[in-house]
């Protein structure tokens, strides 16, 4: 399922609030649904979908931290970014340490929630993006035969062809043979490249993906 | 007469026998009588000390038979200190005719009788002393009860003057008869001084014409038989005034009537200090909840407000952008938002500052730059100062040096002796307000921080008790705030004081000790 790349959810207690920044957030067009409530929220979070998760820190009744920890339960991975109307550092440590996007004290300009919106979604790209790759070379790395598999280690850390066969106790020409099919099955186009998708899929030296 | 009774008239001195019989034998009836029933020992003894009569009673009490007395020197039944006494004293006898002295005798069975012995001649026609007549008295218990009674008095003089407590001794008169020496060196005056006066004019109550009074009122009570007990202060050298707690306890015969009275005095000052500074510290205590639970209010009111002032900077900023977006901007309703929204944030500020002000803080101490701890707070006063139009100056030339310090405590101090400053200034009307903090380095060791103003200075009656709680000459407020602040220097290692010498207004003095080079952190 597709992700809509506009909505946010916006949750606070406070009436006027809400509306403001409804109506600042969908002239910038964003797609805005708001709730007065976490429980609200989580009554419909598994139905709805959203992008991003704009969210008061203390509302009565359930607190804007116990619904980050309650959504990471439910494996909803959303960015959260916190709005608070009483800046205290404990709370908006807590809130960093447990993955938050970002912490914005009450009150702002319009603007800078803009600026967080936009950069949260950018780095959600980012993110959506690397996990791709990193799916992608996943599955190719699956193709190497665990044999295959031990070379490509010992390649991308500057092991020379003589050695892997004196440590593998085979021929030169079977060591080039692997490393043929290595480069063929990644999809690497220069040993460099090769390294690179071998940091992303963090393989150590003795060929374990982590 | 009858026989074996030793008389004179059986003796071989016999002068008066060619006088009247008749007379005589009355005389000697009479002497007879006096001699046999006496409770005393009576000798007769020769010039030379010899014995030539005894009566009954040296016998039955000395255990000596009359024949192995009669014959003897009387000094043999003396022990050796009192043979040397008669010895000394026989001349002096033989010529005045009387004499009188203490000696021991010595009984049969050794036991060692203390008398009283008076001699006198016997005169004899020639006038001259041809015997002498020994009539003594035991005084052995009187000397035992005596040197009972004076071991005794010893022993209460040992206690009466070596205990720490003041102790007297009075009579139902109010006269004072003793004062044990703790009490007098108490005062540093001496026994004479005092003893014979009236207990409430002695210099121990001429501090205090109140304490004089309950004093002799007390007495009253007590001499009536009832004890008193009461907390009064007593004066001591160089001024100084000791709380004591003090009683008057009357002391009765076997009639219940009321002979004595004791008046004690136990030194409480200590305690009464340990007391006060208790009390002090709950006075202190309490408002620190207050201010605690006012620092919960205001984190509770500053999310409430911060709601508002949310959403309004919010619908601000949005009005703005639809107008820059029309065709022809309003220029003026656009300026009035954007100042709409900056008195907005301004709101915002002060709210941040207050809660900052009354937070709970924790009381850990970290390293402060006391230049810049002011420099930062004199930006929170601005606003202060530009209503009251005061001239605030600074003159910080602490160089940096830095102190171990509750940053938001020593704001607290600096805060409430500003507010003071400012307020006092505000009640005399002066119109040229000036306030000047001023840091610099006092010794290697520490800093001073100067709070100066110059409005109408402090009342002279208020300066001695500056520092107590709830000394306050305004309205509103509870009068905390020097006591605290005091408190949180003192906690600080340092000294707060008002300048005495300020003309022109009031000035405070804070001493900080810095930090050392060697010094851990």
């Amino acid at each position: 399922m597709t992700q809509p790349d506009n909505r946010i959810f916006l949750v606070d207690d406070d009436d006027a609030v809400r509306h403001a920044l409804k109506l600042y957030l969908e002239r910038e067009n964003f797609e805005v649904h708001e709730y007065p409530s976490a429980e609200d929220l989580l009554d419909v979070i598994d139905d709805q979908v959203a992008s991003l998760l704009v969210l008061d820190i203390r509302m009565k009744g359930m607190s804007g931290l116990e619904l980050q920890s309650k959504l990471k339960s439910r494996n909803i991975d959303l960015p959260i970014i916190f709005i608070t109307g009483h800046g205290n550092v404990q709370s908006s440590v807590l809130a960093m340490k447990e993955g938050a996007a970002d912490f914005i004290e009450k009150p702002f300009e319009n603007e800078k929630l803009l600026e967080s919106i936009r950069h949260t979604f950018k780095e959600e790209e980012k993110r959506k993006q690397l996990n791709a790759i990193k799916s992608a070379l996943t599955d190719r790395y699956k193709t190497l035969t665990p044999r295959e598999q031990e070379v490509m280690g010992y390649v991308v850390n500057g092991i020379s062809n003589k050695q892997m066969a004196t440590l593998l106790n085979v021929s030169d020409r079977t060591i080039e043979v692997h490393r043929s099919r290595v480069m063929t099955k990644m999809a690497a186009a220069s040993l460099p490249e090769l390294v690179r998708m071998s940091v992303t899929l963090e393989i150590n030296g003795a060929g374990r993906v982590f | 007469m009858s026989k074996g009774k030793t008389t004179l008239a059986n003796t071989s001195y016999n002068p008066c026998r060619r006088k009247v019989d008749f007379a005589l034998r009355e005389s000697e009836i009479r002497f007879q009588t006096l001699f046999d029933s006496a409770a005393e020992f009576i000798f007769v003894i020769d010039p030379e000390g010899k014995i030539l009569l005894t009566n009954p009673y040296v016998s039955s009490q000395s255990g000596y038979e009359p024949d192995e007395i009669i014959g003897q020197s009387i000094k043999n039944f003396f022990t050796d200190e009192s043979k040397q006494i008669c010895d000394c004293n026989f001349p002096g006898l033989r010529e005045r005719g009387h004499n009188r002295a203490e000696i021991e005798f010595v009984t049969k069975d050794g036991r060692v009788l203390q008398m009283e012995c008076s001699a006198t001649g016997i005169p004899d026609k020639n006038n001259e002393f041809t015997s002498f007549l020994i009539i003594q008295r035991d005084i052995t218990e009187r000397k035992h009860s005596a040197e009972a009674l004076a071991d005794s008095e010893r022993r209460f003089r040992a206690i009466f003057n070596s205990t720490f407590q003041f102790i007297g001794l009075l009579n139902p008169d109010g006269i004072l008869l003793e004062s044990n020496q703790t009490a007098l060196d108490f005062t540093g005056i001496a026994n004479k001084d005092v003893v014979g006066e009236l207990f409430w004019e002695t210099p121990w109550w001429s501090h205090s014409e109140r304490e004089q009074k309950r004093l002799k009122e007390a007495f009253k009570r007590a001499a009536e038989g009832h004890l008193v007990r009461y907390e009064t202060t007593v004066a001591g050298t160089g001024g100084r005034v000791a709380a004591i707690d003090f009683s008057l306890n009357p002391v009765k015969n076997d009639q219940g009537e009321t002979v004595l009275i004791i008046p004690e005095g136990r030194d409480i000052t200590e305690r009464k200090q340990a007391q006060e500074d208790a009390q002090r510290h709950q006075l202190e205590s309490a408002h620190y909840m207050r201010l605690s639970l006012m620092g919960e209010m205001a984190a509770g009111m500053a999310h409430e407000l911060n709601q508002p002032l949310a959403a309004l900077i919010s619908y601000c900023g949005t009005a703005h952008s639809i107008l820059s977006e029309l065709p022809s901007i309003p220029r003026e309703i656009v300026d009035m938002l954007d100042r709409a929204t900056e008195q907005a944030h301004r709101a915002s500020e002060i709210i941040s500052h207050i809660r900052h002000f009354v937070s709970k803080g924790d009381t850990s101490k970290g390293t402060v730059d006391i230049d810049r701890l002011i420099n930062e707070m004199s930006d929170f006063l601005e606003w202060e100062l530009r209503n009251s139009k005061v001239n605030i100056a600074l003159n910080l030339k602490a160089k940096g040096r830095e102190i171990t310090a509750n940053s938001v405590q020593i704001e607290q101090v600096l805060l409430n002796l500003i507010r003071n400053s400012l307020e006092a200034i505000r009640n005399a009307r002066i119109s040229n307000g000036q306030l000047t903090l001023e840091t610099e380095l006092n010794t290697e060791h520490s800093i001073l921080i100067t709070v100066s103003d110059n409005g109408p200075g402090i009342a002279p009656d208020m300066r001695d008790r500056l520092f107590e709680p709830f000394q306050t000459n305004k309205e509103s407020g509870m009068g905390m705030g020097l006591s605290i602040g005091r408190s949180i220097i003192q906690a600080h290692k340092g000294k707060i004081w008002l300048n005495e010498f300020k003309k022109n207004g009031t000035s405070f003095c804070i001493e900080l000790p810095v930090i050392e080079a060697n010094d851990p952190t």
